[in-house]
């Protein structure tokens, strides 16, 4: 019997940073981000870790007309791109990271949304159910943090 | 011993060269090219519907240029909030530099999509468009890779080169930005970059 609905939400105020950890038994949904959208589309970032092996499926928003799951496209001439995929995996020890320039959740057709705003996404995922996290709207120059860039 | 000579002079022009004006480009952060390069020339239209001479309008100015498309989610207004932010640190810079952002997706991007878009970021950056071929031209004439679509139907994605040129103000293309640089590696190049003599008009 799978546990919907069952939700653990712990608010973790750091000095420099807001993030969120949204918790169920298997499965911990860390830092969902928004980046303030500009025009019609936004990308949703966060970090999935997981005791199990576990696909993510599906996610919905009400602040959005259409969600897909993206990932981003490098192609061998330098172009960057993205394609829609079915699923992101996620398992123990290879945590799922969604974030710029690799993967994201994509809303389209997304409402005007305003820096600071919390926006509620439901999470679905094929083992542990149905998952609503909190993702923080946040400027976009701050979802590339000097943490996140790899050179 | 005339060999030892020239050697000592060229030592000693590298050097003045290197220390002239106190602009050190060896300290930039982005992908900076071994040689400089000159800046193409293309013309476009822009969010007025007037059209936009780039090496023209451009002259003397610190010039970034970027190709994407508004309906991007991920890298192109990243680009574009980071190069906005650094605005917001560095406005003296911001004063002498021009931004350049030429849509890939004419279709969708209309003028007013874009400027309404690019004022989002900071209503100074300049949107370009024009028809294909025009903006075919134009990637091919900077050298970046020629944006394609991929996809069916209204929801189409665009392929398209990720990195931002950055042009000093003497007209010379110096480094390009992948995208993933950091916030400050943009604050310290824009400030090395802008620091750069003007071309002679």
């Amino acid at each position: 019997m799978r546990r919907w609905g069952v939700i653990a939400a712990a608010l973790l105020l750091g000095a420099c940073a807001f993030t969120t950890t949204t918790s169920v038994s298997e499965l911990t949904v860390d830092d969902p981000r928004i980046g303030a959208p500009a025009g019609e589309n936004a990308a949703l970032y966060l970090t999935v870790r997981s005791s199990i092996e576990d696909r993510l499926i599906e996610a919905r928003t009400d602040v959005a007309v259409r969600v897909e799951l993206h990932e981003t496209v490098h192609g061998d001439d330098g172009t960057m791109g993205m394609r829609q995929v079915e699923a992101f995996t996620v398992s123990p020890g290879q945590d799922l990271k969604l974030e710029p320039g690799g993967a994201h959740i994509m809303l389209l057709d997304v409402e005007e949304l305003t820096v600071g705003e919390i926006v509620p996404v439901t999470l679905v995922f094929e083992e542990a159910g149905e998952i609503e996290v909190p993702a923080e709207v946040v400027d976009l120059a701050d979802t590339m943090g000097e943490d996140h860039a790899d050179h | 011993m005339r060999h030892l000579r020239l050697l000592a002079l060229l030592v000693l022009v590298g050097v003045l060269a290197a220390c002239g004006g106190g602009i050190s480009t060896d300290e930039l952060q982005g992908v900076a090219l071994a040689e400089p390069t000159p800046k193409p020339d293309f013309t476009l239209t822009d969010t007025e519907g007037n059209p936009f001479h780039f090496a023209e309008e451009t002259q003397g100015k610190l010039t970034l240029l970027y190709f994407g498309y508004t309906h991007c989610p991920d890298v192109c207004p990243v680009h574009l909030a980071q190069i906005a932010e650094t605005f917001d640190q560095l406005p003296q810079v911001a004063e002498s530099s021009v931004v350049i952002f030429v849509t890939v997706d004419p279709h969708r991007d209309t003028p007013e999509v874009l400027r309404e878009w690019l004022d989002r970021f900071d209503a100074r950056f300049i949107g370009l468009t024009g028809t294909p071929e025009e903006l075919e031209a134009a990637q091919k004439a900077v050298g970046v890779p020629v944006a394609f679509i991929e996809g069916d139907g209204e929801d189409y994605t665009v392929q398209h080169a990720g990195q931002v040129l950055a042009y000093g103000p003497d007209g010379l293309l110096y480094a390009q930005y992948p995208f993933g640089t950091r916030q400050s590696d943009w604050v310290n190049d824009l400030r090395i970059l802008s620091q750069i003599p003007p071309e002679e008009a």
